[in-house]
């Protein structure tokens, strides 16, 4: 566990905020309905002031917020993200997760222990460097990262860590650490739309539409800064929003419903079906609350955070349509603890807008206060589960609700709330600026009833990002529509260019890590919501990590289920168990000392805890694990015959660019 | 306050199913109260009636139709009940769900229920037993979390935690006081407490009683005894006029621990610190038997005593000193020997009130009897000074002390001086008392844990205390040496059980008493005349009996295992000890 809980003679010391710090803990309070949701807020203020989170600032936060020190004790214990009383100056953290150790995050990791001359959780003795091993960071393009002081460093190399290092242990103020590393995002030019095929009559041709696709989603964001407000606007920004606006929220809801927008991120769930949910002021009065879910964790994807980076503005647009769609006059950004530089542009992007008066008490002048807050999380990938984001947003440790109560009825302070993805909401000011027919044309059809029994299909309208990450050539994000086939995507010399050294796939995940993995026999499956489910597995939140035929499929499941076990929030019996335990059964098969009984203890594990978990992620360890182990038996029984430990996650490639 | 109250009110009911069984629920009850209500066992570790719903544990998974996709379990703590609904409790699916949430919770348990204090009364103990599997494939390194003490009343054990947070909750929701949390995430969850602050809140013993593991356990009585060689005795705490409902637990006649027993129109499932560790007064210095200032035997001292009262004219004045720790039955007794004579009352002093987010009350006033002395007395208030001028003025034959507050009542210096005056002094007291010096007779009185009687609470419900202790050698029950008194003196034929003795006082008071029996006040009390509490002794108990450790199950001694509490639940829900 990454979090260290103090030791019981632990000296308290007595902590104080200065004037103007309260005053700003009383400011940022005053942007929720309750005290206790501004405790994460208040621990990163006592981060700032005193260097880190110790029991003299969770103290002096838990009096000011009117909290019992054990809650907020236990609050800090849930969250990785915060500065421990014994870390270093520099806090490094290296992603480990499987997108990031597919491009030798493991090798890397070995150079960092021995550069620094500590193991993860040590901070050097000169107290100035603490290394992490970390997850996901949402950069699974750019790996290896790492992360230092809560900004990522892409594309790292054994020559620029070292660099760094020894620059800042010569002088530790001798850069600005601010923003972090950058590299230009991976990028498709699009073919030319001139060279026009004919085609019969009703049919489409996705692979031309693909290539032909110009970016929708991503066009601002490849500057390598944020879309200003100007830009935003000379760039056809906020017109949406202005049709939306002049029509009331039910007709907005069922503009929506219309578009056929599925949620973006994971579930596939119809957007306009769940504003539907909310009920009306006459059967549950009080505020609503739009809650914008930018709390990407799901290792290999990595869209939300470059939207957010790139275009916030374009994300301001849709939260000003969803607000009006239901009614909210507060809606909260819940970002993600690692974004540390997109909270900054999402908070300087803030201003602009109230300064425009895209938010505030008259937005965009239709007579209603909207207010707009980002809210940043602390280190929990379960917070993206919508409920423990809506607990975590409240002020508590990430734990998931029960539902029922469903968020549109009961969510965030008991008030009806929607939570969107950001790429969810990314797809409003584009449906209303481009009409219906436009949105409706991208993507796949829409199936009745006949077409499809028993109930018919939602198709998958509008535009799409895909994450790509592993071993491709040029993993990066790829604005096109569904319906391109994953080895389109992998393959095409536009897309990600083929697998590294012209090798050969052995196995995709197509929509981040907790899903069914698909082998090199199914990636004709054309990426949309219903063909990838019934290939067996799921798009997801779009993350698609491509495994190429060096990969130890043992390994690989062994760092997914590392994953799970460490972001299982406790609260059910069997993840919280199930979790750990399977992990270790699988760390020992991947050591050599597995046992052909594991292979049905494992599935005995997912059969037990899938389905009966208050939230999914019973289901994101268990998946993976049956799946991987059903479709790459024969890897997993090699290294248990053979009592021979597995050679890495894809020992060939580590090392090498 | 009380869940029976609401049902009454509540005039529709649901029609279900469990296992095919018809079941009538109440509107608004989740599926495991519907079925616990119906006398059928849905395992359970963090669901409480007293708490908010947290659906953790997952051991509850039924099936249940309108809940839901069909093939999916729900958890029966956190379902509604709907008209027609069909529930699943047994089938081979459930019994499967059953036995992979008991195999996940014990695979990180430390299984040392030889040495652990909860064995014999653990419900990951019985539910193992009754729902789990016989192996489990788990051969793995187990989690090591702490142990260590949370507060001066509860040591915690975190190898054995199941992190159901019921503590948590209890911590939160009832005692208000917040001082536990969840720490950490995933496996290595546990329950702790900030550092350098401790679980010091007035109730934070329940938090033993309400942990269904050996994960939280009582320092006080922690290594003594094993459970199941306890012997259990419904009672009547008498720390305050709350008058919580207890288990007096004994083992080989000393009283090992109490433990809250459940009661909605008194205390819930709960008791507060102070009222758990009152029964170590009845282990401190005790009064013995005298006659003239020298030990004697309790026969020497009764004949002694008969003599006394024998020897009394027929008008001479009787002057009687009580406390409001006596029983119902020792104060009409006191009434009856005085005649119309002087009689004065001594109380406990008032300490702190305390009110729990729940309702949850302890009283101010340390008595446990007060209302019972207003009620025989006609008045509560009968301060000593009548009785210390009648001695002044040398007009009393006799004085009888009876001070049964542990520790003794604090009489005035002046009292016991005019107390010499009196021809004849007998007293029975519980400690040392300062009125046995010069007495003709001194007999030991019994502590609470020790008596036959009763009580009647601060809101006029009155409630039955049991003998947990054999009486020993060296003493005879107060009720006994009063009787004795009274038949001596020719106020009674002969001696009655302290029963007999409140059917007399009952008939003498009706105004007082109504038409109360040691019968109808059973194990929930009932509620005198123009009492505050109304609560009929038959809604005073719910379908949920206060936690594991004090559910009176699971003890050799006792008529009702465990098991068939859990399954006949509410018709199990019972005594441990006869009940008159």
């Amino acid at each position: 566990m990454a979090t260290a809980l103090p030791t019981a003679d632990a000296e308290v010391i007595e902590r104080e905020f200065s004037a103007d710090v309260v005053n700003e803990l009383e400011q940022i309070c005053s942007r929720y309905p309750e005290r206790r949701a501004a405790l994460l807020p208040a621990l990163r203020l006592a981060e700032r002031e005193f260097g880190k989170v110790d029991l003299g600032g969770m103290q002096l936060v838990a009096k000011h917020l009117g909290l019992s020190p054990a809650y907020v004790l236990g609050t800090v214990t849930f969250y990785t993200h915060f500065r421990r009383e014994t870390d270093g100056t520099f806090v490094i953290e290296l992603c480990r997760t499987l997108p990031c150790a597919l491009r030798g995050a493991d090798d890397f990791a070995k150079h960092v222990e021995q550069k620094l001359g500590i193991q993860p959780g040590e901070t050097t003795e000169d107290g100035l460097f603490t290394y992490k091993r970390a997850e996901c960071m949402a950069a699974c393009d750019k790996a290896p990262l790492v992360q230092i002081n809560g900004y990522n460093h892409e594309l790292m190399t054994p020559e620029v860590f070292d660099q760094i290092v020894d620059t800042l242990r010569d002088d530790p103020e001798a850069f600005d650490l601010k923003g972090g590393r950058k590299t230009p995002l991976a990028w498709h030019e699009p073919a030319d739309r001139s060279a026009t095929r004919t085609l019969p009559e009703g049919e489409k041709d996705y692979e031309y539409e693909c290539l032909t696709h110009e970016p929708l989603l991503l066009r601002r964001c490849l500057k390598g800064r944020y879309t200003t407000y100007d830009e935003y606007v000379k760039d056809g920004g906020y017109k949406g929003v202005k049709q939306a606006l002049n029509m009331s929220p039910a007709d907005v809801i069922d503009f929506v419903k219309k578009s056929r927008l599925r949620g973006r991120g994971g579930a596939g769930f119809g957007c306009g079906m769940k504003w539907g949910f909310v009920p009306s002021v006459d059967q549950k009065p009080g505020p609503r609350y739009l809650v914008v879910n930018a709390d990407e964790s799901e290792p290999g994807t990595f869209k939300d955070g470059k939207l957010m980076e790139g275009d916030p503005h374009l994300l301001f647009e849709g939260i000003v349509i969803a607000s009006h769609a239901i009614g909210a006059n507060d809606a909260y950004i819940y970002i993600r603890g690692e974004m540390t530089y997109g909270a900054e542009v999402l908070n300087a992007a803030l201003e602009e807008a109230y300064k425009n008066n895209v938010f505030g008490p008259n937005a965009l002048g239709f007579g209603k206060r909207l207010d707009c807050t980002v809210h940043r999380g602390a280190g929990a990938y379960i917070c993206g589960e919508e409920t423990a984001l809506l607990s975590s947003l409240e002020g508590g440790r990430g734990y998931p609700r029960l539902k029922p109560p469903y968020p549109a009825i009961e969510g965030a302070w008991r008030q009806p709330t929607i939570v969107n993805n950001v790429e969810t909401i990314c797809n409003l000011p584009l449906m209303f600026d481009k009409g219906l027919d436009w949105y409706n044309s991208l993507g796949t059809p829409a199936q009745s009833a006949e077409e499809a029994p028993p109930r018919g299909r939602m198709g998958s309208a509008g535009p799409k990002i895909w994450c790509v990450s592993g071993h491709v050539v040029r993993p990066g994000l790829y604005d096109v529509p569904f319906g391109i086939t994953i080895r389109q995507l992998l393959h095409d010399e536009r897309f990600c260019g083929g697998i590294r050294d012209g090798r050969k796939v052995k196995g995709v995940v197509p929509g981040g890590s907790s899903f069914q993995v698909l082998t090199a026999d199914e990636l004709d499956v054309p990426l949309c919501y219903d063909a990838v489910a019934d290939a067996g597995s799921s798009i997801g939140s779009a993350g698609i990590i491509v495994m190429d035929e060096t990969t130890c499929m043992v390994n690989a499941l062994l760092n997914v289920l590392r994953f799970y076990d460490h972001e299982s929030c406790g609260q059910c019996t069997p993840c919280r168990e199930g979790s750990g335990w399977m992990t270790r059964i699988v760390w020992r098969i991947a050591h050599g000392l597995g046992t052909m009984e594991d292979l049905d203890t494992i599935d005995q594990i997912a059969n037990q805890a899938c389905g009966r978990t208050i939230c999914v992620l019973a289901e994101a360890f268990s998946w993976p694990a049956q799946s991987y182990i059903k479709k790459f038996r024969h890897e997993f029984e090699a290294l248990i015959k053979e009592s021979r430990p597995s050679p890495g996650v894809c020992a060939p490639m580590l090392g090498g660019k | 306050m009380s869940d029976a109250a609401s049902e009454v009110e509540a005039k529709t009911t649901i029609s279900i199913t469990i296992d095919g069984d018809a079941v009538e629920a109440q509107p608004g009850d989740n599926v495991l109260q519907a079925a616990m209500k119906a006398g059928k066992m849905i395992p359970h570790y963090c669901w409480h009636p007293g708490l908010s719903v947290a659906g953790n544990c997952r051991m509850c998974l039924v099936f249940a139709t309108k809940a839901g996709p069909p093939n999916k379990p729900v958890i029966a703590c956190n379902t509604q009940v709907v008209e027609g609904m069909e529930v699943e409790t047994k089938s081979d699916r459930v019994k499967a769900a059953q036995e992979g949430v008991m195999e996940f919770l014990l695979i990180n348990h430390p299984l040392d229920c030889p040495v652990c204090d909860q064995a014999g009364e653990c419900d990951l103990q019985q539910f193992s037993y009754d729902y789990g599997r016989e192996t489990s494939p788990f051969v793995e390194e187990k989690t090591q979390r702490p142990r260590k003490d949370l507060g001066p009343l509860v040591r915690f054990s975190g190898n054995r935690c199941i992190v159901c947070t019921r503590c948590v909750r209890f911590c939160d929701e009832v005692a208000g006081s917040s001082e536990l949390s969840v720490v950490n995430r995933g496996e290595m969850s546990w329950i702790d407490t900030f550092p350098g602050l401790e679980l010091d809140n007035p109730l934070s013993g329940c938090t033993v009683d309400l942990c269904p593991v050996g994960a939280l356990l009582d320092r006080d009585s922690i290594h003594t005894t094993r459970p199941w060689l306890l012997r259990s005795t419904n009672s009547v705490c008498g720390g305050c006029a709350t008058g919580c409902n207890v288990n007096v637990d004994t083992f080989q006649d000393e009283v090992k621990r109490l433990t809250p027993r459940e009661n909605q129109a008194v205390n819930r499932w709960w008791m507060c610190d102070e009222g758990r560790l009152s029964y170590r007064e009845a282990h401190e210095a005790r009064s013995g038997v005298a006659i003239d200032g020298q030990e004697a035997t309790v026969l020497a001292a009764l004949e002694r005593a008969r003599a006394i009262l024998g020897d009394l004219d027929g008008g001479a004045t009787v002057a009687v000193l009580g406390t409001g720790f006596a029983t119902n039955e020792e104060l009409y007794l006191l009434r009856h020997l005085s005649s119309d004579g002087p009689v004065g009352l001594a109380y406990r002093a008032d300490g702190p009130t305390w009110t729990g987010k729940d309702g949850f009350t302890i009283s101010a006033d340390k008595n446990p009897n007060r209302e019972g002395a207003r009620r025989v007395f006609g008045s509560s208030d009968l301060a000593p000074d009548d009785v210390q001028s009648e001695l002044t003025a040398g007009n009393v034959a006799l004085l009888i002390v009876h001070d049964a507050i542990p520790g003794g009542a604090e009489w005035s210096p002046e009292l016991v001086t005019a107390a010499a005056k009196a021809k004849h002094r007998i007293v029975i007291s519980h400690s040392p008392s300062p009125f046995a010096s010069g007495a003709d007779v001194v007999f030991g009185g019994l502590h609470w844990t020790e008596k036959d009687g009763s009580f009647v609470n601060g809101k006029g419900r009155l409630q039955r205390v049991r003998a947990a202790l054999t009486e020993s050698g060296a003493r005879v029950s107060d009720v006994e040496v009063l009787q004795e008194l009274a038949v001596a003196r020719g106020l009674a034929p002969r001696v009655l059980s302290a029963a007999g003795v409140f059917r007399k006082l009952a008939t003498a008071s009706p105004s007082s008493f109504g038409d109360a029996t040691y019968q109808r006040a059973g194990d929930a009390g009932v509620p005198l005349p123009g009492a505050e509490d109304t609560v009929a002794p038959e809604d005073a108990h719910s379908f949920y009996p206060a936690g594991p450790k004090s559910r009176g199950h699971n003890r050799a001694n006792d008529e009702q295992v465990r098991g068939s509490v859990h399954r006949k639940s509410a018709a199990g829900y019972g005594t441990t000890r006869g009940d008159v």
